[in-house]
């Protein structure tokens, strides 16, 4: 067999469990019918009564009415659960969402009454039947041994007297409740196809899939900055090195090469070249990701990128202790984003950062600039604002922008440290 | 207190902590040449603080980022190194100019006898190898670098300094005597003097004929304004 099966697989389910599956649910649809058929005993028996007076009568509707109002929600609610749980665990575990049933909210309590009203009418006739087949079936088995003793089996509306007749019914009931035993998987997965399409409440499905999905979106970006990190490791340890023992092979051949020797001006600007590339490299590789972010935490990364800016930038880091290492990454390059905007866009002459803990689980940070706003008129698709609110997405945080035509700017960046965060 | 160190510069006695090999092997062999003895040469945190203990060197040299975490290990070596000796020269090279690291290394100690390098500066190597002797000799060599940068960075009272008090303020960062910043600068000393004076009266230090504690003064005002 080579067939593959996208999305969930619908399990064979195993012959005998199946069996005490339908056993069961058939015996809890009964049990609930006699609940609900004493529910509703006083307006049955005002029904019957032949000669009761109209007020007793009235009385008794009313009573059963209010039996059936405060009793069949308990009783579709207890079904409904029990049915589910017993669902669940034939399918091993797998219907996620266990629905939620409050008796004060109407609303969570409209799919167990459908689904009782389903169970109490259909199911309960089919349950009904079964059982009386089965029961029948069961008692025809053990006719022959009452007919040798002479005894009388009666099953429903026949007498089983001779051995011949018994022998006819032992076989019926046999070949009945064989058929009872292959057919139960199939009852067993219509009744789970009926619990999950009833019982299950698309919201929690969404709900459910959102928690996946903004799992799953933090787990990209925590891997894309593993990946900086790599990178950045990768050619501190690799590429620079190599470079700067060029670097010094050319120092210590210099220092060998008397001044006006032939060729020390080339091994000069040897060096120099040398020298600028290892500038660049230093830069591009502290723009991948900065160490200094991994020793010493956001607060003096922030004020590394600030010292090599033009603009003059105050840093008040009032974030003690650490935040959690994904967080501070996430955090880094939003503001390192934020201050390069600061740079390209806004002719300030100053920014004060802030950082701070409102609370230990909630962190904020202000930018503020005195240049000539108008942040984010301009935003585009691909545009650097729109890539710190994804970041800030996957962090659960949140970016806002009050940016006034004339300025001046200041961007907020709020960030509850969720699991989504710390993780 | 050991014995006064007399011997001549060349015969100063090394450590050197480098976790690449590359660069361990190019650095020993630019200090054999430049004169110096490397008693040892480890390629972790946790050697080097042995390797002291070990061989009592003239001079540290270490890495910053080192095994086992690649984090800031060699800094953290040099400050217990500092404080189970206090007089041991001690300069750090850095892969970057990183404020944080200065302020790390200069904290709490005694900061006579520190240098903070890049590491591009090995490849001058006479020049580096002045640097080594100055620390040696106790002084304090921050990379120019540094200086330049904590000047770019637009604070009041440095905006305060002149263009040629910048220049100063980098040259006396970087450990050299008054004599030889003159030089440097084509000033007569008493210039260099009347500068150095200016600086401090503008940065609010007390003005001090002493080089390390002249020194100190500076990064110590690097240090303030770094954590503040």
């Amino acid at each position: 067999m080579n067939s593959t099966t996208i999305g969930p697989a619908v399990a064979p389910v195993a012959r005998w469990r199946a069996v005490f599956y339908v056993a069961a649910i058939a015996t809890r649809t009964l049990l609930a019918l006699a609940a609900s058929a004493f529910l509703a005993a006083p307006i049955l028996s005002a029904a019957i009564a032949q000669d009761m007076s109209t007020d007793r009568v009235g009385l008794l509707v009313i009573a059963g009415l209010a039996l059936m109002g405060a009793g069949l929600p308990v009783i579709s609610a207890a079904l409904a659960l029990t049915d589910w749980d017993s669902a669940s665990a034939l399918k091993g575990g797998v219907l996620q969402v266990r629905p939620t049933i409050r008796l004060r909210e109407p609303k969570t309590l409209v799919r167990p009454l459908a689904y009782s009203i389903v169970m109490l009418t259909f199911g309960g006739t089919i349950a009904a039947v079964g059982s009386l087949l089965a029961i029948g079936s069961l008692v025809a088995l053990f006719s022959p041994f009452l007919a040798m003793t002479g005894d009388v089996a009666v099953i429903g509306p026949f007498m089983v007297t001779t051995l011949p007749h018994s022998l006819i019914a032992a076989s019926v009931g046999g070949l009945v409740l064989f058929a009872a035993v292959r057919a139960s998987p199939y009852i067993a997965s219509a009744h789970l196809r009926l619990v999950q399409q009833v019982l299950t409440q698309p919201e929690d499905h969404l709900r459910h899939d959102l928690a996946v999905t903004t799992r799953s979106r933090a787990r990209l970006v925590r891997s894309f900055d593993l990946e900086r990190r790599r990178i950045e490791r990768d050619l501190h340890d690799g590429v620079q090195p190599q470079l700067l023992s060029v670097s010094m092979t050319l120092g210590l051949a210099l220092a060998a090469f008397p001044e006006g020797t032939p060729g020390r001006d080339d091994v000069v600007r040897a060096q120099k070249q040398a020298r600028r590339t290892l500038d660049d490299l230093r830069r591009v590789v502290r723009n991948i990701h900065p160490q200094v972010l991994v020793d010493h935490g956001l607060g003096p990364a922030i004020r590394e990128i600030a010292d090599n800016l033009t603009i003059a930038v105050s840093v008040d880091d009032r974030l003690d202790p650490r935040l959690p290492a994904d967080a501070e990454s996430n955090l880094y390059f939003c503001v390192s984003e934020l201050l390069s905007n600061v740079v390209k866009h806004s002719d300030a002459t100053r920014t004060d950062i802030l950082l701070h803990r409102p609370t230990p689980g909630h962190v904020h940070i202000c930018v503020r600039d005195d240049g000539s706003g108008g942040a984010g008129i301009r935003r585009r698709e691909d545009g650097g604002l729109n890539g710190i609110a994804d970041r800030l997405a996957a962090l659960n945080g949140t970016l806002t922008i009050d940016s006034p035509s004339g300025g001046p700017t200041v961007v907020t960046i709020d960030v509850a440290l969720t699991e989504a965060g710390t993780q | 207190m050991t014995v006064p160190r007399t011997e001549h510069p060349a015969s100063l006695r090394v450590v050197l902590a480098e976790d690449n090999t590359l660069l361990r092997e190019g650095l020993q062999m630019l200090l054999s040449r430049s004169g110096f003895v490397t008693v040892a040469a480890v390629g972790t945190a946790e050697e080097l603080v042995q390797a002291c203990h070990q061989h009592d060197p003239d001079l540290v040299i270490t890495d910053v980022r080192m095994p086992p975490n690649f984090r800031s290990e060699g800094l953290a070596a040099a400050s217990q190194l500092r404080r189970e000796r206090p007089d041991l020269p001690i300069v750090v090279l850095s892969q970057y100019i990183e404020q944080s690291y200065v302020a790390d290394l200069l904290d709490g100690a005694d900061v006579a006898g520190i240098g903070y390098l890049l590491k591009d500066r090995v490849s001058d190597v006479q020049e580096f190898a002045d640097t080594l002797r100055r620390v040696h000799a106790g002084g304090t060599a921050v990379d120019p670098a540094v200086i330049n940068q904590m000047i770019n960075r637009r604070r009041d009272p440095l905006e305060k300094l002149t263009p040629r008090e910048r220049d100063v303020l980098v040259v006396v960062a970087e450990g050299h005597s008054n004599a030889a910043i003159a030089r440097m600068l084509f000033v007569s000393e008493a210039a260099v003097v009347k500068h150095i004076g200016n600086i401090m009266m503008k940065l609010d230090i007390p003005p001090n004929s002493d080089l390390n504690r002249r020194v100190a003064a500076v990064l110590a005002y690097l240090r303030f304004h770094d954590r503040g």
